[in-house]
């Protein structure tokens, strides 16, 4: 008995090495804050949504979304609005952006003036081989719904 | 002879603190992280607004750019109407134009583009990028973007 607890008492701290978990550490705090976004808009792309390649520097801001995959199919806030029709307007996403702008100004009422969302603003995320004529009737869509702003989202290229 | 000098053993740093630290920074970078770069292209509906009949001694830019599959047509001024036509590879040389312009016209901001409803997004971001932000000047060229709806040749 005396032994074992003499064998107890001899145990030391092991001493850890952790450099290179400090080195880990370095790397991936370098990494995350190269790829970090100050952008108060999160965007979750669709499937089939390619983004355009672009030299635009200009952050992106929080507003609705509008998505437009290869097959034409519309998302407002990642929510599936329906098929773009062949020709005309699109009289389901106007009444949704109407809705959207309704619940901005809503929220406006809220926030202080410094922290108001802009209500004439769209982001438009468009797949990189649509038709411009599809990009136009969106915009139109849009306008009708009370948008004058409209942001095309890109993807950086460097 | 002997000097009786006790070696002092470093004292450890306490890494503890430190460590907690850069744990929480890294959770909340992982959180903001977006690993797709993305950016934006403003543009606007026009606007009306009833504008005061001024004599203006310099004839307004007006600067329409027409955009179709193989070339872009770069239109100016209102009273004697200019237009030059490049071929759509000559991206340089159409920013090159516009830089010339943007100097003798630098209170300009607005572009007026018409395009072909055929061409692809993509093509039509390649045509704005080229007449956006060149090196050699600090402020954009003519960041007011417009879209006709009108189409090209109307």
């Amino acid at each position: 008995m005396k032994k074992r607890f003499h064998r107890h008492k001899d145990r030391e701290a092991i001493d850890v090495d952790i450099t290179s978990l400090l080195d880990i550490l370095t790397i991936l705090l370098v990494f995350l804050l190269k790829s970090y976004n100050a952008s108060d808009l999160k965007l979750d792309l669709q499937k089939g949504v390619e983004i355009a390649d672009s030299d635009a520097r200009e952050m992106t801001r929080y507003a609705p979304v509008i998505q437009v995959n290869q097959q034409a199919q519309v998302y407002l806030n990642n929510k599936e609005i329906g098929r773009l029709p062949a020709s005309g307007e699109m009289p389901v996403l106007t009444e949704a952006l109407k809705k959207a702008k309704a619940g901005i100004e809503a929220d406006n009422k809220k926030k202080p003036a410094n922290q108001q969302a802009n209500t004439e603003m769209v982001n438009l995320v468009f797949d990189k081989e649509m038709d411009y004529a599809v990009v136009q009737r969106v915009m139109h869509d849009s306008a009708l719904a009370g948008y004058s702003q409209f942001k095309f989202v890109v993807k950086g290229n460097y | 002879m002997k000097v009786g000098h006790k070696i002092k053993k470093p004292e450890k740093l306490n890494l503890v603190p430190i460590l907690d630290s850069v744990f929480i920074f890294i959770f909340f970078l992982l959180m903001s992280a977006q690993f797709v770069d993305v950016y934006e292209i403003g543009s606007s509906v026009p606007m009306m607004k009833e504008a005061k009949e001024e004599k203006q001694e310099k004839d307004p830019l007006n600067l329409t750019l027409e955009v179709t599959k193989t070339q872009i047509i770069v239109k100016t001024g209102l009273r004697k109407p200019l237009s030059r036509t490049f071929a759509s590879e000559q991206k340089k040389e159409i920013k090159e134009y516009l830089v010339e312009l943007k100097r003798q016209y630098p209170k300009e901001t607005t572009m007026v583009l018409k395009a072909d409803p055929k061409i692809s997004f993509q093509n039509l971001v390649t045509v704005i990028d080229s007449t956006q932000n060149p090196k050699e000047m600090k402020s954009p060229l003519f960041p007011q973007i417009v879209f006709d709806n009108n189409g090209v040749g109307k």
